[in-house]
């Protein structure tokens, strides 16, 4: 039995794809001369005529080799002659016919594939010497008496094992040579794989962390290192927990990735920096595990919401801010209209009567009746330049929004507009008080000020009640946000269900009185507003009035 | 013309258009009796002790929207609510210097106005409610 009959039987056994990258082996052909082909030749048929016999011995030999052994015993007997068929026919066409790429690449194959099992290339030098040694006693047989035929047979032998040999070897180097190559290649790959995942982690922006599953940060990245202001090593073997404003909060995260699916998503919490601050994170870990399935630890990626929820925060305050514009400039937009109808409701009252009583003094025969109503055409007249006065003072407050401020001390101002009005409240017997300090300034237009002062003071005076002294009172209200004016009277009030609407319209007077203009909270209400405060008003009949003046 | 109209009332702030407008119905003798009201209240007043006898309550009313203590529209809101003790059939006029449609809308709004007259009124204006 030659060596090759023997990896021709595993071949039978382990078939294999052939493969298409042998080409190398056709170097390897080689040129034999006349008497070498013989010998070979020789060799060949002589142990195909003793094939069986050497078997046997090669079988009892192997039986225990740790190597052939149970490569032999487990080969059935009709596959082992089939295979040894195969390669002396191999063999022969090689060496007779000169069919070399049929038997190299057969023996590359076979060669390939023993290496793939493990079988190390120096056990086949066993091999050889075992063939060897079978065939001595077999060629003295078959020439006996003809040394230089035994020697021309192992010449053959030794130069056809030669060159089986060779090609063996080559293609283990070659096989190792491919897998180291493609070792290579892998190591290369996964450490670039892991190169990419950890600079993909780096990258990121959003801190992350794995635990162990007991919440020991086993890693993290740059960016939860800058979240947190601490270093990776001060990081490593922290409790993640910590790292949080409520750690307990983090912590039930933390156990519910275990409880449920296995993950949690968006999971809010705040990630505390070492100088204080805190960034609102939304959390999504997720259990990682061998490949058993059992849990190595916690993957945890958190979100940095932080910016996002500025820029929501400055939304709605953007939107809110848009919302009070639309709301006063449809405010604004009210006044104007209704400002409109006003002035048109007004001079056309006043030439309309002019209108008809120039009418009827065409009409009018009688001298003393058109006297009369000259008379009063011209005091329709006087009133239509009054009304006109009057639409220019309510305008120049709308006009005179950017008039200068400047400070102002309230109480002084208070009782100049009351310095005013002195013989009035003297005749009447009104008290008053100024429940201010005297020191507070406030930044207000001069003028817009003492016309407040003076229209509420000079109302409070109209509208007293008829059975009671006035009393009135100048109350400052100070707040965290607001600075309030109130002014009290206990005056005849007003019934605000029904003139709630119309207090601070334009000619609307809520009271029998001859001076009853109906302008002037109409005036007051736009300087308020026009340095940015507002005025609302608390009444009851009988009892008396509170208007009150936000500042500021 | 027609009959003449029993009482008329005036219901009006502007003493210089009620001068003017009482001079125009004497002119041209259209009302025995006018009274004079200077806002709603006044009218109501007036009004709500008469609801049961036949007397004393107007053929027409010449009512004003702007008016201080009770404007037009507040005493039309008031006189809905004592109408059914009314038997005599009260005609109401809006007259007033507003030609804001907004206020002329209204006043069709209500089932109790038969006309809206813008001031000044008009002679024309004057025989229309007598021929009503």
């Amino acid at each position: 039995m030659s060596s090759n009959q023997i990896t021709s039987n595993h071949q039978a056994i382990q078939h294999t794809e052939p493969r298409a990258e042998t080409a190398w082996v056709f170097k390897f052909i080689p040129r034999l001369s006349p008497e070498e082909r013989k010998n070979i030749e020789t060799y060949l048929n002589i142990t195909r005529k003793y094939k069986d016999e050497i078997n046997e011995l090669a079988l009892e030999d192997l039986n225990d080799h740790p190597i052939w052994g149970p490569i032999i015993k487990q080969m059935p007997k009709e596959m082992m002659d089939a295979r040894n068929d195969l390669s002396y026919n191999l063999q022969i066409g090689a060496v007779v016919r000169d069919e070399w790429e049929a038997y190299l690449t057969d023996l590359v194959q076979q060669g390939v594939q023993y290496a793939q099992m493990g079988i190390l290339f120096k056990d086949w030098y066993e091999i050889v010497a075992q063939v060897r040694k079978y065939l001595f006693p077999i060629l003295h047989k078959e020439f006996p008496n003809q040394p230089n035929r035994i020697i021309d047979t192992l010449s053959g032998m030794d130069t056809f094992i030669d060159l089986g040999m060779t090609v063996i070897g080559e293609s283990y180097i070659e096989e190792k040579r491919k897998i180291t190559e493609k070792q290579k290649i892998e190591i290369l790959e996964q450490k670039q794989l892991t190169q990419r995942t950890r600079s993909l982690i780096e990258a990121s922006l959003d801190p992350f962390i794995t635990t162990d599953i007991k919440g020991k940060i086993t890693d993290v990245n740059e960016a939860m290192v800058k979240a947190t202001g601490l270093s990776r090593e001060r990081l490593l073997s922290s409790n993640f927990a910590e790292h949080f404003s409520e750690p307990l909060q983090a912590f039930k995260g933390f156990e519910l990735v275990f409880e449920e699916k296995g993950y949690v998503s968006n999971f809010p919490l705040q990630l505390r920096h070492k100088d204080g601050s805190v960034r609102d994170v939304l959390y999504n870990a997720s259990i990682y595990r061998d490949e058993n399935g059992e849990a190595l630890g916690v993957f945890a990626a958190a979100r940095d919401i932080t910016e996002q929820k500025k820029a929501s925060m400055r939304l709605e305050q953007l939107n809110h801010e848009q919302k009070e514009t639309i709301e006063l400039v449809g405010e604004q937009n009210k006044r104007l209209i209704n400002f409109a109808h006003i002035v048109s409701h007004n001079l056309r009252s006043h030439s309309g009567n002019i209108g008809m009583l120039l009418n009827l003094y065409q009409e009018e025969e009688n001298p003393e009746d058109k006297a009369a109503l000259i008379a009063h055409a011209l005091q329709a007249s006087n009133r239509l330049s009054e009304t006109i006065t009057n639409l220019n003072d309510v305008v120049s407050v709308q006009l005179n929004i950017n008039e200068q401020r400047s400070k102002i001390n309230l109480y002084q101002a208070i009782e100049k507009s009351l310095e005013i009005v002195a013989p009035d409240l003297k005749s009447i017997e009104a008290k008053v008080s100024i429940d201010v300090p005297k020191d507070i300034l406030i930044e207000y237009v001069a003028s817009y000020l003492d016309s407040i002062l003076l229209n509420m003071i000079t109302n409070c005076i109209k509208y007293q009640h008829p059975d009671k002294k006035l009393e009135v009172r100048f109350h400052l209200n100070t707040s965290l946000n607001h600075t309030i004016l109130e002014i009290s009277d206990n005056g005849l009030g007003i019934d605000l269900d029904k003139h709630g609407n119309k207090i601070f319209g334009m000619y609307n007077t809520f009271h029998e009185h001859k001076e009853s203009r109906g302008l002037g909270l109409f005036i007051t209400k736009n300087q308020v507003e026009a340095m940015g405060g507002k005025i609302e008003v608390e009444s009851e009949v009988n009892k008396g009035t509170t208007f009150k003046i936000y500042i500021s | 013309m027609k009959q003449k109209i029993e009482l008329a009332f005036i219901v009006d702030d502007d003493e210089i258009y009620v001068f003017g407008l009482k001079k125009m119905l004497s002119i041209h003798n259209i009302c025995k009796n006018i009274l004079i009201f200077s806002n709603g209240y006044e009218a109501l007043k007036y009004i709500k002790p008469l609801l049961s006898s036949d007397t004393g309550l107007p053929d027409v009313i010449l009512l004003d929207i702007n008016m201080p203590i009770m404007d037009g529209w507040q005493f039309l809101d008031e006189f809905i609510k004592i109408k059914p003790s009314i038997q005599k059939k009260i005609t109401i006029y809006m007259v007033s210097s507003s030609i804001n449609p907004a206020d002329i809308n209204k006043a069709k709004s209500y089932e109790e106005v038969s006309d809206y007259f813008v001031k000044p009124i008009r002679l024309n204006d004057l025989s229309k409610i007598l021929e009503e």
